[in-house]
């Protein structure tokens, strides 16, 4: 122990005298409001002195009057002061929550900060430029992945308090879209932890998601600090999905806007977004259905024709089998026809030879007054073979005449 | 209502008929007969459900319209 009684006095070492003043600090933890100044920061610790604007005057030790910035020392843990995804810079207005405590080995008063929230329009400016100049340089502002075509799965962060999400939904199309809401702040202290509870909650989701949409309603620089929060862009860089942004803004964009894959500045402009990524089938529609429509229009009637073409096929073996008929008919009938005509010729032969004979008839020319006569049996057809007292049979129509020849004469 | 055929099998005996035809050199009128009846039979098939075919895919692009 390093406390001794002297002369009925208390007498304290330095460092337990520190000690008990800093017990005494410990109740005085609070907000301070001031301008920064002389930032450092290094890879365990960030420093700065936090002073007042407005001059004070004060009476110093040495005598006579000084007008003076009040200032106090702030320190903060680095990995602190990293999660709490603020830029600071020398000049910005913050307002500071900490511990005061006096640092042994200095000696010195000093803040443990815990948590900066820039001040002002011009502080919020700064700390957005900063921030927006770190996340650009490392690249996080670059990459841009496409949307899935027909967006349907959707995890949406937002406030349930607002109307943003009424006016998502409203804009939608009428398509099966599934919608997975997560609440969280969008203002105030509570909002950067909520909304990093979010986009963990879907990023664990994995690809459960087609993408993730974070939309809040229009707001000052100062009352959008939770979507320039470089946690929140980093934490929005790392989603497994696309991330749609539809964060309303004036002349800054957010950071969590600039990071996100795309982004409106309106939940009805998000919608849009989702609706576009269907606009490839409602556009290929028509000529999906053309092509299906001519294809089986093409496929039935190659059908038709086929039926057709193979009922000819089987037709024409009996159409020629038939043919095969009628010609064999045709020269049969061509055929009985010679034979007619050959059978009328020889009927009229018939009927000319029987003429004919008719007239040969010797028995008809008897009738009519010829004779035949014969010498010796023979016919007498000449006056050398009759020779004077030769016997001569004269056949007439109706019998026979024997006579002599008395004489034979030459015709005169 | 007509019963539901398999127009891919009906087609496929409708052309072993047509080739049967198409390979005969000696003419067996009864068995092309037989084959003629079959054939006839199969093409009245294929052009009714190819009319229920198309009647039906002209309604469905109706719906479409």
């Amino acid at each position: 122990m390093e406390v001794s009684v002297k002369n009925g006095e208390i007498v304290l070492s330095v460092s337990e005298y520190i000690e008990r003043l800093n017990l005494a600090l410990g109740g005085e933890a609070g907000f301070v409001e001031g301008e920064v100044t002389e930032f450092k920061a290094s890879a365990k610790w960030v420093g700065f002195t936090l002073k007042d604007s407005q001059s004070s005057v004060e009476r110093p030790p040495t005598g006579g009057l000084t007008a003076t910035s009040a200032v106090l020392k702030c320190v903060m843990h680095a990995h602190m002061f990293r999660r709490l995804g603020v830029a600071i810079e020398d000049g910005m207005r913050v307002k500071v929550y900490g511990v005061p405590r006096i640092s042994k080995g200095w000696g010195s008063l000093g803040l443990w900060v815990e948590s900066i929230e820039p001040l002002g329009e011009g502080s919020l400016k700064k700390a957005y430029e900063l921030l927006f100049k770190k996340l650009t340089l490392e690249g996080l502002f670059a990459r841009k992945r496409e949307l899935p075509e027909f967006i349907s799965r959707i995890g949406v962060i937002s406030s349930r308090d607002g109307v943003v999400l009424q006016d998502l939904r409203k804009n939608l199309r009428r398509l099966s879209l599934r919608v997975n809401f997560v609440h969280t702040q969008v203002e105030g202290a509570g909002a950067v932890p909520g909304i990093l509870r979010a986009l963990d909650y879907f990023n664990r989701s994995g690809n459960d998601y087609d993408c993730v949409v974070l939309i809040r309603g229009g707001g000052s620089l100062e009352s959008l600090q939770a979507f320039n929060n470089e946690e929140v862009v980093r934490a929005i860089y790392a989603m497994p999905v696309p991330v749609i942004a539809g964060i309303g803004h004036d002349v800054d964009v957010p950071l969590s806007a600039l990071v996100a894959d795309a982004m409106a500045s309106t939940p009805t402009g998000v919608a849009h977004i989702i609706n576009a990524t269907w606009d490839a089938l409602a556009l290929g529609l028509p000529d999906l259905t053309r092509r299906i429509h001519d294809g089986m229009s093409d496929i039935v009637y190659a059908h038709k024709q086929r039926v057709e073409l193979l009922q000819t096929r089987m037709h024409t073996y009996f159409v020629q089998l038939f043919r095969t008929f009628d010609l064999a008919a045709g020269r049969l009938s061509r055929a009985r026809e010679r034979v007619g005509e050959r059978i009328r010729a020889l009927q009229e032969y018939l009927a000319r030879t029987e003429r004919l004979l008719t007239f040969s008839d010797p028995i008809r020319n008897l009738k009519l007054g010829y004779s035949l006569t014969y010498v010796a049996g023979k016919v007498l057809k000449s006056k050398k073979d009759a020779r004077i007292g030769d016997t001569l049979e004269t056949r007439v129509s109706d019998g026979l005449i024997d006579s002599k020849i008395s004489n034979i004469r030459m015709n005169s | 209502m007509n019963k539901r055929i398999n127009i891919k099998e009906k087609l496929g005996k409708l052309e072993e008929i047509a080739s049967w035809f198409d390979k005969q050199k000696e003419v067996d009128v009864e068995e092309g007969l037989k084959k003629v009846k079959e054939g006839n039979a199969l093409v009245k098939e294929l052009r009714e459900r190819l009319s229920e075919v198309e009647n039906e895919f002209e309604e469905l692009k109706k719906d479409l319209d």
